[in-house]
């Protein structure tokens, strides 16, 4: 057997020495595949993170759990009535708070966990490892994970900063924990002390955010009922993996999304892969003839294939791991993604051993696929001249084979088609780009053959001699020809296709946030980037005292406050929104799907009215006029529909209600909260005074004419003050934030995927500096009977350049038409209104650089041949 | 006239006897030309003198690594030697410009390779345009010239032919066409019945020694082959770099 | 008769009128060195590719060691070809990538035969051959003559009882001709060896007997086709011209 397999691999290290370049290329077009593959299954998982880890590891043997609708939380007693309610095993109560943590090296915006030790007897292995850190050392009250800690530079007995609230506070940390001690929930940002503690922090005392309960076998489901009845108005009773369900539906489209850049890196992977193959097949097929003339029986010959396969497959997995490793390493920068806003989700990757067996399976498929093509042409063509019984069962696979006008049929087939499927149904965008990608390669060979007509035609009318002997060249070598247009098409159809999607994504959520924040000059808020739908309440009565002596300077002109929130609905978090009465639009008019926008301004400054996303609407089977029960902190609330929306940026949905009644509504409802202005009051807009009272998640700053945004800036955070625990933005500093965290995926992928354009473009010039080095007895015999530099760089160009160009052209068309597909599927999954701005521009200049790149490597061939003495030419006799 | 054939001594000819005395059209001084590698020098071609006359068949012999494509290289212009001089027509290429060289190669010199290197997707007629098309001779009038100088090797009938569907001795004399098409005063023959049969291998042999007295061209004839010598007026050794003298 | 060849006529594809192999009929046996020499085209390769059971003729009948070679399978074949029937052919571009002894002990290296015995053959067909200092050579390093004698060697290493050789001394100078010839000729009489060797020229066919002319597909008197010695224009076009006729 190892004899066997030494034969095998002889003859593979004969490959490796007659063609290195093209297994090279084939193997660096694996690589690049499973790369990419990998690099996109990391942010596939790290969108959700190790978020699953830490609500098991907290809930641990609980099911069932009792949830607060708003940040206010409820009454801590609650957690002890519903431990003696029957059927509970245990119950620990919760408390929740989003807080910034600041250290002399830094800051980390973090959940802060507060609980008791009555949350031990639930097996929770997070909990548990907590609990018995804050038991082994005295140093302080809170709890962080290691690299948080590292992070931001603070060592156990060391004080902290805490932001919470708009406040600032000081704790001491009391430990920090590392992998080794709670696995992977060490990368997320998470923090923990003691029940009273965070209460104190977060200003809630006596209250809790959730009540994790036990039931006891066999009574979870009347459990459940029995807690609906009891608390089901105001607050949520739920199995515990809710929220687990809610991130996954927050980051379905997302997930969507990198399901599709994998499929597109595969399949680049593939052809790249495959055009360096092919060219490799007719040094294959001599060696395969050599084989058996020489006695090879027909398996081995095929286990000579198959071995080629799998050393391809496994060095291009390789390669490929290390290279996807670095990538997705380069590609994360700590900044987080938009579910951070809603759920405790770090900014790290997350690689499971799913990850890697993903981009392993998927790097086989693609050295399989692509060895197979190329492999059965060689044994279709028959290994021998003549007829034969050894022909006749290789020969059996030229049966399969169609004719020209079929393939060529089939590709326009599918080109057709696919394109029809996915403006019809836009759920198989990812299946039908797929189609259309194999369809366009199928079109190849007769798109080369017109090519060359063309050229033919050209040179025949122009006097250049390098013309008409680069186009007797490209009609003879068709699989080289073939191979340059496919690469260039790939290359191309990749940088507008993901290029073009994602601008037209960020242009979307841009637009939304554009209009949202066009209504003042400056935005203060608590937290930092992970605040970015701005849900952190924080009380606005002293800031905005702050800022009224700004107003007297008149360098204020108004001071409004924005209050939103998250809302769980039955499926999905939706994100509410609420804007301050006295604002004249109510409702982004990018976002308005359905009603008059006038109207439903009005209508939402009145009061009792909402718009919702057109996805709400369509899941409850409402409309426009309709009426829509919400669950707020102060029992359901039923409200009329005034209009239906886009997503404003959050895919699960949004909702946008009248700021006060939001305010009444969560703040009103928690015992011994403020009552701000009552809804339903038709207030006008009184732009000088803020409301008195209550709490605000962000404060809109409209400054005085002639005052300057930068100065503006300066002055606020002066007149607020370093102690206030509040950011200042202006308005475009919050536009790029908002884009950033927003596009924070399609940001990755888009950088991920310049390794496919550069390893495409390596692959490019190598291809071309093969095939010209291949012929240079040709190009030597030319340069001796007199060929002159200029006509010589021409023929190289002509032969090679022209034909990367046409191939990028195709490339360009097909990805305009593949951005146009992909944005109506965007727009489908995410709600959102992707609006499709062709990328003419980035097509032309894909085209200007494919020019550069053809010219380069056209010269590098050109000086690599000029260079060498004309020998090839000449005999070696 | 005697003629033998057994195909060791040489044939005499009429052509032998009825030259007349020519001016030395390409003379070699003292040539020399050198490697550098890393571990050694490599004298490739080692003080070399040589002459070709007009209309002067000249062979030169030689086993595979004695330097004959380097003189060759050197002859055509394509190498720079480092040692003595290489003349033609009384002018040492090494004063050539750029522009000369390319004109040398272009008018003065003709190839005929081992391996013919025809291109593949051109006909016979379009692959004999191609010197004419590289200087600059406009289509219509290269194809004409194409086409005279294929009828002069017998293939008026194969002219729309691509490669493929030429034997090996009829792309051997397209490829002389190809080399005649210009009208050149040498024509350097690179091991021109290497890829050939005996058979046909000796009809191309003749066909290049009728060029002196048909078209007024000196042949310089690179072969390994002594049989290949008997149409020759001068056979010249090159062995280890160093040229001598057959008699 | 180790190898017989009845009648055997062959086209070279379906719409060529004329026959590549027309009514072929010879015999070759043990420690018998039979020589065809004719033009390029006349069909020799296409001979001994029937013969190694590589092509199967139109028509007519190809006998082995008693065997119809047409009615084997073609896993028997294969295995000929591995262990009994050794093919030389002459002027074929290299196999690039393979040293000369891979390239040697190959149809051993296919045949699971170990290793080590396969390298030792090697050798020492190779040094029989004067061809042992390429051993480590590429083949498309070495020269001409160094390629023919390795090729030989190839043949020898499997130790067949046919040897089929293609213009193995094309190309090369009288001497090497003759060094060749003499080594087929020493393996036909010592190791009982039955030879076919085809040439372009029947002076390279030294040593064979019989030797036959075969010309248009078909075996005819090799003395039937001299002709006169007249000079014309340019002789050279008047021998192809007498040869196209």
């Amino acid at each position: 057997m190892t004899g066997y397999l030494r034969t095998l691999w002889l003859f593979y290290r004969r490959h490796l020495r007659v063609q290195p370049l093209r297994e090279l290329m084939a193997l660096a077009g694996v690589a690049a595949g499973v790369a990419l593959l990998f690099a996109v299954q990391v942010a596939h998982r790290s969108v959700t993170g190790s978020f699953e880890d830490i609500a098991h590891g907290v809930a641990g043997d609980a099911t069932l759990e009792l949830a607060a609708r708003g940040d206010k939380g409820f009454d801590q007693k609650v957690s002890e009535d519903v431990e003696k309610m029957p059927g509970v095993e245990a119950a620990a109560p919760l408390l929740s708070e989003q807080i910034v943590a600041l250290g002399p090296k830094g800051r980390r915006e973090l959940t802060l966990v507060g609980a008791t030790e009555q949350v031990i007897p639930l097996h929770g292995a997070l909990s548990s490892q907590f609990q018995r850190a804050s038991e082994a050392s005295h140093k302080g009250l809170l709890l962080l994970t290691e690299p948080t800690a590292r992070a931001i530079g603070v060592k156990p007995g060391e004080a902290v900063t805490v932001l919470v609230g708009g406040r600032t506070e000081r704790m001491t940390l009391n430990a920090a924990l590392g992998s080794d001690r709670i696995g992977v929930a060490a990368d997320s940002p998470i923090a923990a002390a003691p029940l009273a503690i965070a209460q104190s922090v977060a200003q809630l005392p006596g209250r809790i955010t959730r009540v994790l309960i036990e039931p006891a076998p066999g009574r979870e489901a009347a459990l459940l009922g029995a807690l609906k009845a009891r608390y089901g108005a105001t607050l949520d009773p739920r199995p515990v993996d809710t929220e687990l369900k809610l991130l996954a539906g927050a980051a379905g489209a997302e997930r969507q999304v990198t399901l599709l850049f994998s499929v597109i890196s595969l399949v680049a992977g593939m052809i790249l892969a495959y055009n360096a193959l092919l060219l490799a097949s007719a040094e294959r097929r001599r060696f395969i003839v050599y084989l058996i003339e020489t006695g090879a029986p027909e398996s081995m010959v095929l286990a000579s294939l198959g071995f080629d396969a799998l050393i391809l497959g496994l060095a291009g997995c390789a390669l490929g791991l290390l290279a996807g490793d670095l990538t997705s390493l380069l590609a994360y920068g700590g900044l987080p993604g938009y579910i951070a806003a809603a759920f405790p989700v770090g900014p790290q990757r997350t690689i499971t051993s799913q990850t890697v067996e993903i981009a392993l399976a998927g790097g086989m498929f693609a050295a399989l696929a692509a060895t197979i093509l190329p492999a059965l042409s060689i044994l279709r063509s028959g290994a021998v001249t003549q007829r034969d019984g050894m022909a006749r069962t290789l020969s059996l696979t030229a049966k399969a084979s169609a004719s020209q006008g079929t393939t060529l049929a089939a590709g326009i087939a599918l080109v057709g088609g696919s394109v029809l499927a996915a403006l019809l149904a836009p759920a198989v965008t990812i299946e039908a780009l797929v189609g259309l990608a194999a369809g366009i390669v199928l079109c190849l060979p007769l798109a080369a053959r017109g090519l060359i007509a063309l050229a033919h035609a050209a040179s025949a009318r122009s006097g250049d001699a390098s013309a008409r002997l680069s186009v007797a060249e490209l009609r003879t070598s068709a699989p080289r020809t073939v191979a340059l247009l496919a690469t260039g098409a790939v290359a191309a159809f990749l940088m507008v296709v993901i290029g073009g999607s994602v601008s037209d994504v960020q242009s979307a959520v841009r637009r939304g946030a554009g209009d949202l924040l066009g209504s003042a000059d400056l935005w203060v808020k608590p937290g930092g980037a992970q605040n970015v739908y701005t849900t952190e309440p924080f009380a606005y009565e002293k800031p905005q005292a702050r800022l009224a002596r700004l107003q007297r300077a008149g360098v204020v002109r108004s001071v409004t406050p924005w209050r939103d929130s998250f809302l769980d609905l039955p499926g999905r978090r939706v994100w509410v929104l609420g804007p301050p009465p006295a604002l004249k639009a109510q409702i982004a008019p990018s976002q308005l799907r359905e009603g008059s926008l006038a109207l439903a301004d009005e209508r939402l400054r009145e009061g009792g009215w909402v718009a919702i996303s057109q996805t709400i609407a369509e899941e409850r089977h409402v409309r426009v006029g309709g009426r829509i029960s919400l669950p707020t902190p102060s029992g359901y609330v039923v409200f009329r529909i005034a209009a239906t929306t886009a997503n404003y940026g959050w895919l699960p949905g949004a909702i946008v209600m009248n700021g006060d009644e939001h305010a009444r509504l969560w703040e009103g409802g928690a015992a011994g909260g403020k009552r701000p202005a009552t809804s339903g009051a038709t207030s006008g807009p009184t732009p000088t005074q803020a409301q008195p009272g209550g709490e605000a998640t962000e404060l809109a700053v409209t400054l005085a004419p002639g005052v300057s945004a930068q100065r503006g800036e300066q002055l606020v955070r002066a007149a607020l003050g370093p102690g206030s625990g509040l950011a200042v933005q202006s308005t475009s500093e919050r536009r790029a934030e908002v884009s950033a965290v927003l596009g924070s995926t399609l940001s990755r992928l888009n950088a991920i995927t310049i390794v496919v354009i550069v390893t495409t473009i390596a692959s490019v010039i190598a291809l071309m500096m093969a095939a010209v080095w291949q012929g240079r007895a040709r190009l030597h015999s030319l340069i001796s009977i007199g060929m002159g530099f200029g006509q010589f760089a021409r023929l190289i160009f002509y032969e090679s350049g022209t034909v990367l160009l046409a191939g990028c052209a195709i490339g360009v068309s097909a990805g305009l038409v593949g951005q146009y597909l992909i944005d109506g599927w965007l727009s489908h999954t995410t709600g959102s209104p992707v609006h499709y701005a062709a990328a003419w521009l980035l097509g032309a200049r894909t085209l200007a650089i494919a020019l550069l790149i053809s010219l380069a490597a056209s010269l590098a061939a050109v000086v690599r041949i000029n260079g060498s003495q004309p020998r090839a030419a000449f005999s070696t006799q | 006239m005697v003629e033998r054939d057994d195909g060791d001594a040489r044939t005499v000819t009429a052509t032998t006897l009825e030259r007349p005395q020519a001016r030395a059209l390409l003379e070699l001084d003292s040539v020399s030309k050198r490697y550098e590698s890393v571990s050694e020098t490599i004298h490739a071609v080692e003080d070399v003198d040589m002459s070709v006359r007009e209309r002067e068949l000249v062979a030169l012999l030689g086993p595979s690594g004695s330097g004959k494509t380097t003189l060759l290289l050197l002859i055509a212009g394509l190498l720079r030697a480092d040692g003595g001089s290489v003349r033609f027509e009384g002018r040492d290429l090494a004063s050539f410009t750029k522009s000369e060289a390319l004109a040398y190669r272009r008018t003065k010199l003709g190839f005929v390779f081992q391996d013919f290197n025809l291109s593949a997707g051109l006909s016979a007629q379009e692959n004999v345009c191609v010197p004419l098309l590289l200087r600059g001779v406009p289509h219509g009038e290269a194809h004409g010239r194409a086409r005279a100088s294929l009828a002069q090797v017998g293939l008026e009938r194969r002219l729309t032919h691509t490669p493929d569907r030429l034997s090996g001795g009829e792309k051997q004399r397209v490829a002389i066409a190809r080399a005649l098409v210009g009208e050149p005063k040498l024509i350097l023959a690179d091991e021109a019945t290497g890829s050939l049969d005996t058979e046909t291998g000796d009809a191309v042999l003749e066909l290049l020694a009728a060029l002196p007295r048909e078209h007024g061209a000196a042949v310089v004839l690179v072969t390994h082959d002594i049989r290949a010598t008997r149409h020759a007026d001068r056979v010249l050794q090159m062995r280890d770099g160093r040229l001598s003298e057959l008699q | 008769m180790l190898l017989s060849l009845q009648a055997i006529s062959k086209r070279r594809d379906d719409s060529a009128t004329r026959m590549t192999l027309d009514d072929v009929t010879l015999q070759v046996g043990r420690g018998q060195v039979v020589g065809v020499f004719g033009r390029s085209g006349s069909g020799k390769t296409t001979l001994l590719q029937i013969a190694a059971g590589l092509a199967a003729p139109d028509s007519g009948a190809v006998s082995y060691d008693g065997q119809r070679l047409d009615r084997l399978s073609s896993t028997e074949r294969l295995r000929l070809r591995r262990r009994e029937i050794a093919c030389v052919w002459g002027s074929r571009p290299p196999q690039r990538g393979l040293s000369v002894l891979d390239h040697v002990q190959l149809a051993l290296l296919v045949d699971h035969r170990d290793r080590r015995d396969a390298s030792r053959r090697a050798r020492e067909a190779l040094l029989a051959c004067e061809a042992e200092h390429c051993e480590r050579a590429r083949l498309e390093e070495i020269s001409d003559g160094e390629r023919q004698r390795v090729e030989i060697a190839r043949a020898l290493t499997i130790e067949p009882k046919l040897l089929l050789a293609d213009s193995p001394a094309s190309n090369l100078s009288i001497v090497e001709q003759e060094t060749i010839m003499r080594l087929l000729a020493t393996l036909a009489r010592d190791a009982k060896v039955a030879v076919l060797i085809t040439a372009g020229d029947a002076q390279a066919l030294i040593g064979a007997d019989p030797v036959l002319y075969l010309s248009g597909g078909r075996i005819v008197d090799p003395h039937g086709t001299r002709q006169g010695g007249t000079l014309h224009r340019f002789p050279g076009r008047a021998r192809l011209a007498a040869a196209d006729g």
